[in-house]
């Protein structure tokens, strides 16, 4: 059984803390995923995991062992390179079978085992070329294979789909995703887009400033988000947001010089200080809903995005009537019931709705 | 710019089946310089001598540019000031570094003889020439050792980084991290550096003239200076340019055999 414990885990560069305090433990088998903006310390979090980085801080354990003072290769671990990190002067067995060649593996065995992993990821017919003579999708691979060669207890992905077109980021999704339930091993995989992050994961941790936001499976956190960052960086397009006050029962926002009612709360005390999250998917035309100035409209086909603005405020919403809409027009529209969500305007706490 | 490069190399050819010297016009004479060098034991002497000199040069100057490169490219904090002192050789004049080394070597006041002396060696090179031989190719090494160690600096800092981590994940100690990944990823830039410092040290003169003229009794002599000898010592100008071509003839054949090297080093491919 190997599970990844991160208790406390701290990083400091000099006076700069990248990561300031994080706790979670992933569970033998499971794909988590790290998300986040850039600067939020997930890929720091991961090379600490792997032993390229030191511990400031905190433990991380991995099965039962702590493994702070521990070098990589010690942690049974396999790493996946953003840019792949292929060794350019190694034909592509040698590339995937480097690890064993280091662990003085038997030649035949170490053949055997790379001509497996090789017939898994679609490779047999390169494993005498270079790397510069691969196209960007196979270098991929081939990083990918040198990782399942070994055998290792946890692989670790390091956004290994940014360098590649959109076409093969969504191929190479499905398969990194067809792998992981065929090895059964714990993953760990860092990404900064969300639609990686919703569609691989098991339970994504949503990472910001250093710190953790939220821990969850993908729809726990896209249906009950702890606060907006988590709201507004999951879901795509994101969540729109509007400043709001309760006022005599009901939820006020204000467009223009008119104060537009979103929906009736009648047991909500008044407060101030209120910020109204709704998903785009969320919204329906309303007569007296709020005054959305239409700027694109982009049809898809399935369904059309129509991106405006309240007072400058951006808001994109989707139909998916074929609803016809002109640049200009104030279209007039209202969360659906139970389509929106409370936060507090200072934390970014979310507040219960009923 | 085709003649300026061709013209003097035609006309050292042609002057090369003649014979010529001051106040006199050359006579043709056909292959006869050639088979006076090649028969002049001189001659060979300074071909050995050449020959011993350039290969101590090339591979004693490759070895300690690689470990200069890996200690500074290793070095946290300071890297530029260290690059900056390990290039300082190459911004004196020869002239100048070669008679200060000669002074800090002098037999009887020298630094050096002195310090050597203390531990009971006899370093005395204008006495004994392999020990000139010695001078010769340190003074050699420590003026041009900035040359190598740029092209072999600019190589070990080009290996990402990434390369090396992937290396300790998979199990590599820093020795086979060196091995394994930076020795064959420096090998074209290496192999460059050899080039270019065979046809240097193929030519040497100045360490040699300044040194020890090429004395005692010819005995450390090079190609160099045996054609400067020739030519300005025995106003032999066809014998000089003789010389002046089989080196040339020398430096091509060393430069073609590395060129291949490196081309196949570079562009094997699957």
């Amino acid at each position: 059984m190997v599970e990844v414990g991160i208790s406390n885990v701290i990083k400091k560069y000099g006076a700069v803390d990248a990561i300031k305090g994080i706790s979670a433990s992933i569970k033998d088998g499971e794909f988590v995923v790290l998300v986040g903006p850039s600067g939020c310390g997930k890929s720091t979090l991961l090379r600490m995991i792997a032993g390229l980085e030191e511990i400031s801080g905190g433990t991380i354990s991995i099965g039962s062992k702590v493994v702070n003072d521990m070098p990589p290769k010690q942690r049974n671990i396999a790493m996946v390179f953003q840019n792949y990190a292929l060794y350019p002067h190694m034909t592509v067995a040698q590339n995937m079978g480097f690890a064993l060649r280091l662990a003085r593996a038997n030649k035949a065995e170490m053949d055997k085992r790379v001509r497996e992993v090789a017939e898994i990821l679609g490779l047999t017919e390169y494993l005498d070329r270079f790397p510069r003579a691969l196209s960007g999708g196979q270098r991929q691979r081939v990083a990918m294979g040198r990782a399942i060669v070994r055998d290792p207890a946890v692989f670790l992905f390091d956004e290994p789909l940014s360098n590649l077109d959109a076409k093969l980021r969504t191929e190479m999704r499905t398969e990194i995703k067809a792998l992981h339930l065929r090895l059964k091993a714990t993953m760990i995989y860092v990404t900064h887009d969300q639609i990686e992050a919703m569609t691989m994961a098991d339970r994504i941790i949503v990472m910001h400033d250093g710190l953790v936001e939220q821990i969850g499976t993908p729809l726990e956190l896209y249906d009950e988000p702890v606060n907006k960052f988590v709201a507004g960086f999951l879901g795509s397009p994101p969540m729109n947001f509007l400043p709001a006050r309760i006022s005599g029962g009901k939820l006020l926002t204000d467009a223009g010089s008119d104060s537009v009612c979103i929906a009736e709360m009648p047991d909500q005390e008044d407060r101030d200080g209120l910020d109204v999250g709704i998903r785009p998917d969320k919204f329906e035309i309303a007569d007296d809903g709020i005054p959305m100035r239409v700027n694109v409209v982009e049809p898809t086909g399935a369904e059309i995005q129509v991106v405006g603005d309240v007072d400058g405020r951006n808001m994109v919403v989707v139909f998916r009537d074929r609803l016809v809409f002109n640049h200009g027009d104030i279209a007039r529209v209202r969360p659906v019931q139970n389509g929106f969500y409370l936060f507090d305007a200072k934390t970014g706490d979310r507040l219960p709705v009923a | 710019m085709t003649f300026m490069l061709a013209g003097p190399a035609v006309y050292v050819l042609w002057l090369s089946f003649t014979v010529s010297n001051f106040g006199q016009n050359p006579q043709f004479v056909g292959w006869q310089n050639y088979a006076a060098i090649l028969t002049d034991r001189y001659f060979w002497t300074a071909a050995w001598n050449t020959f011993i000199v350039v290969n101590a040069v090339v591979y004693i100057e490759l070895l300690l540019a690689v470990l200069v490169a890996l200690v500074v490219a290793s070095l946290k904090t300071g890297r530029m000031l260290m690059f900056a002192v390990v290039l300082v050789p190459y911004g004196i004049s020869e002239v100048v570094g070669v008679l200060s080394w000669r002074f800090l070597a002098d037999p009887s006041i020298g630094l050096i003889t002195n310090t050597l002396a203390l531990i009971g060696i006899d370093f005395n090179w204008t006495l004994n020439p392999e020990a000139a031989l010695v001078l010769i190719t340190t003074i050699s090494i420590w003026h041009h050792l900035p040359f190598s160690f740029v092209i072999i600096y600019a190589a070990i800092i080009s290996v990402p980084n990434e390369l090396y981590e992937a290396a300790r994940v998979d199990g590599a100690t820093k020795w086979q991290e060196f091995w394994l990944i930076t020795a064959p990823i420096i090998v074209p830039a290496a192999l460059l550096a050899i080039i270019f410092r065979y046809v240097f040290a193929f030519r040497m003169f100045s360490e040699v003239w300044l040194v020890t003229q090429g004395g005692p009794i010819r005995l450390t002599e090079v190609l160099g200076t045996y054609l400067y000898r020739t030519g300005f010592r025995y106003s032999d100008f066809g014998g000089a340019a003789a010389t002046g071509w089989l080196m040339v003839l020398g430096s091509l054949l060393l430069a073609a055999i590395y060129l291949r090297a490196i081309y196949r080093s570079a562009f094997r491919d699957a």
